[in-house]
């Protein structure tokens, strides 16, 4: 897919767990690894909010774009 | 979606032929002049003895000979057949034939029911459109388009049986057997929903991937 998600870089970066980010955003674990292993088809601008806002980094920090 | 578009055409084609055919009855019907009778039903009968055989208004002159010289030949005659038996010798061939008969037919409904079944179960689970539910619909569609087509091949193979068989003297056995287009089309319906049900499946797949 040509969207690159980089969550799992910026989560190492903040030394954040998976387990803590997913309660965080109020979200499963299991949804949390759909997005950090590129499988997810879509996100929602809600979760990317709340993403941006738990990691303190912008958008363009986790979503890259590769042709 | 190719295969889509042919199922697309052909129900284009037989809205034709229904709307032609409707056209043409009514035009018809329309231009019947008032006031005169049309046949509905030609009441036919025909004995046959050893090759030769006896018409309807034969048989009106034979029996106005026998009759009265009083009755008119013109006189409504009325035959009464108080019933007809028709029984065959039951043997090896014929036991096959009704065996094979059954275990089609309750194979073709065992499988019909079974697979709504699931469907019913996996409707019931939240999971309605998964691949399996697309299977199973057009599974069912084909066996509904199927069934008339063999009920129809199963009918011509008894008919060709029956008329095999030695007859009383007289008596002629006749048979019809169409094909039930009815049937065929609800087939065409339900296979068609398996299409549905694929993009159903697509879109529940997109909304279970988005976080």
């Amino acid at each position: 897919m040509p969207i690159i998600v980089n969550l799992d870089v910026m989560m190492a970066k903040r030394k954040v767990r998976s387990k803590e980010l997913a309660e965080k955003l109020g979200i499963t674990e299991a949804n949390l690894s759909i997005l950090k292993t590129g499988k997810a088809k879509a996100v929602r601008f809600s979760t990317l909010e709340a993403l941006c806002r738990e990691l303190n980094c912008q958008p363009g920090d986790l979503l890259e774009y590769q042709e | 979606m190719r295969k889509l578009g042919l199922i697309y055409s052909f129900l284009n084609i037989i809205k034709g032929f229904v709307g032609i055919g409707g056209i043409v009855a009514i035009v018809i019907i329309t231009m019947l002049p008032n006031g005169t009778f049309i046949d509905i039903g030609d009441p036919y009968y025909k004995v046959e003895e050893h090759g030769k055989s006896t018409t309807s208004s034969e048989i009106d002159n034979a029996v106005g000979e026998i009759l009265s010289p009083g009755m008119r030949n013109e006189d409504p005659i009325v035959l009464q057949v108080k019933s007809i038996d028709l029984s065959t010798e039951i043997n090896y061939s014929w036991k096959t034939l009704i065996v094979v008969f059954i275990i089609m037919t309750a194979a073709f409904f065992v499988i019909i029911l079974h697979s709504m079944q699931r469907i019913i179960k996996d409707i019931k689970n939240g999971k309605p459109f998964s691949i399996k539910n697309i299977q199973r619909l057009r599974t069912i569609g084909l066996l509904v388009m199927i069934a008339p087509i063999v009920e129809w091949l199963m009918s011509m193979i008894m008919i060709l049986w029956f008329s095999s068989l030695d007859t009383v003297d007289g008596l002629k056995l006749e048979f019809t057997s169409e094909l039930g287009w009815m049937v065929f089309i609800l087939g065409l319906i339900i296979y068609t929903l398996g299409f549905a049900f694929e993009e159903g499946n697509k879109i529940v797949e997109e909304q279970e991937l988005t976080i």
